[in-house]
């Protein structure tokens, strides 16, 4: 069975999550995934094991803008790189188009990008403990503002750069 | 009713007559006695209007200090928001209030979505998803003035694409027309919406069948969500101030009791 890993996106960073006990969750149904909700259990079979912060918030703002679009920086390819190198395994990422990109990127040696339901499942328990995971490096309060600032700027982005956009009205 | 608990009462005088700002018993929401009664959320910015609504403002007299203050408040349409319609027609919970986050899909200009920034306040947050540019540009300039609401300019079938601006969230509120919509509700939710939180979806019957009966077709979408891990607890017509109109409110993956 090869090892699990899961890439995380966040407005603050990218994070490699690595599975354990992979058969154990892959069996969970009802009473174990119930167990997910609170954070000891989770992080237990769900581990942090490196987070890529974003420099700026310009820098967050062409990243997320890159995965909106399943696109792969050049800045998230060498964090998966240099965090793998050589392992094996699987990674785990949650919108299949993008892993299909992603995939491209890595070749197809030694790591496969999967996005299935199960993945999804593991990734929705990341985002509700997210907070949690990084509370020993960042406080709570700035991930939640840095991912309150970014979606302000991306809007406003949009706005502004929209190519479809018709209504030019002058009033 | 259970008034008076914690909530900011006052009077004015405003225009001749007498006014009375009485708490809703749901937290956030407020219900203006005057002339004619009606509902109102306590403007998060004083002195600023969103869409030409009304506002009452009252003076407040700090209990301990003996201080005054003025508390204003935006008069809520039933007609103009089938939010304040459902409230209004009686619903038994409504699982918005001060603090919540709240992922909030078909935002449109945000009429709706200004009182839900009003009702969660400072410490919560709406995402608003809404795709059109044009309504997207007033969102946008409403989240300017008012940082609780996170504007967000894409298709809410694809929630993919806004993975890394919204966390968890409590509430799910959708009003996004469309003929599947129970699936867009579902897909947000399975992304979003924490275990054991809040749905409320608004139905309007001929954007999912204009040939059946809207009873039939508010059946057949509640048996949708059924299969989608929500488990509704109401419905309610939005009758008078919507035709073939219903909400459903439930909760999302939380084990039936029996």
């Amino acid at each position: 069975m090869s090892k699990l890993y899961l890439l995380f996106e966040a407005a603050s960073g990218y994070a490699i999550f690595r599975v354990v006990e992979a058969e154990d969750v892959a069996s969970g149904a009802g009473a174990v995934q119930s167990s997910w909700t609170e954070f000891h259990r989770f992080a237990s079979i769900v581990k942090l094991r490196a987070f890529e912060p974003f420099s700026s918030a310009d820098h967050a703002l062409e990243e997320v803008t890159a995965v909106c679009e399943n696109r792969v920086t050049p800045f998230l390819l060498e964090f998966l790189q240099g965090y793998f190198g050589s392992k094996r395994g699987q990674l785990g990422v949650s919108e299949p188009r993008f892993g299909a990109a992603l995939q491209e990127q890595l070749g197809k040696k030694r790591l496969r990008v999967i996005a299935d339901e199960h993945v999804q499942e593991l990734l929705r328990n990341v985002r509700q403990h997210f907070e949690k995971y990084l509370s020993a490096e960042v406080p709570t309060s700035e991930l939640s503002r840095a991912q309150l600032g970014l979606a302000h700027a991306l809007s406003r982005a949009r706005i502004q750069f929209n190519p479809h956009r018709n209504d030019t009205s002058v009033v | 009713g259970g008034g008076g608990a914690g909530g900011a009462q006052g009077r004015s005088f405003k225009g001749g007559s007498r006014v009375l700002v009485e708490p809703h018993r749901f937290p956030g929401v407020f219900i203006v006695r005057g002339k004619e009664d009606a509902m109102c959320t306590r403007n998060l910015l004083p002195g600023d209007t969103v869409y030409g609504e009304k506002r009452v403002s009252v003076e407040s007299v700090d209990s301990k200090s003996g201080e005054k203050s003025k508390i204003e408040y935006r008069i809520w349409n039933p007609f103009r928001s089938k939010m304040a319609a459902a409230i209004l027609g009686g619903i038994e919970r409504f699982p918005i209030e001060p603090g919540s986050k709240v992922l909030y899909l078909g935002a449109a200009s945000g009429t709706t979505v200004s009182h839900v920034s009003d009702i969660v306040g400072a410490n919560g947050v709406v995402y608003a998803v809404e795709f059109s540019h044009r309504s997207g540009r007033d969102l946008v300039t409403l989240a300017q003035r008012r940082p609780n609401i996170v504007p967000i300019i894409e298709d809410a079938r694809y929630p993919a694409r806004y993975r890394m601006l919204v966390p968890m969230v409590d509430t799910i509120f959708a009003d996004v027309a469309q003929p599947d919509q129970a699936r867009i509700l579902a897909m947000n939710a399975a992304y979003f919406l924490k275990t054991g939180g809040y749905f409320m979806i608004s139905i309007k019957a001929s954007c999912v069948d204009s040939t059946a009966a809207p009873a039939a077709v508010f059946a057949s979408e509640v048996e949708n969500l059924q299969k989608e891990r929500f488990r509704p607890l109401e419905q309610l017509t939005l009758e008078p101030y919507e035709r073939d109109h219903a909400v459903v409110i439930g909760s999302y993956r939380t084990a039936a009791k029996s």
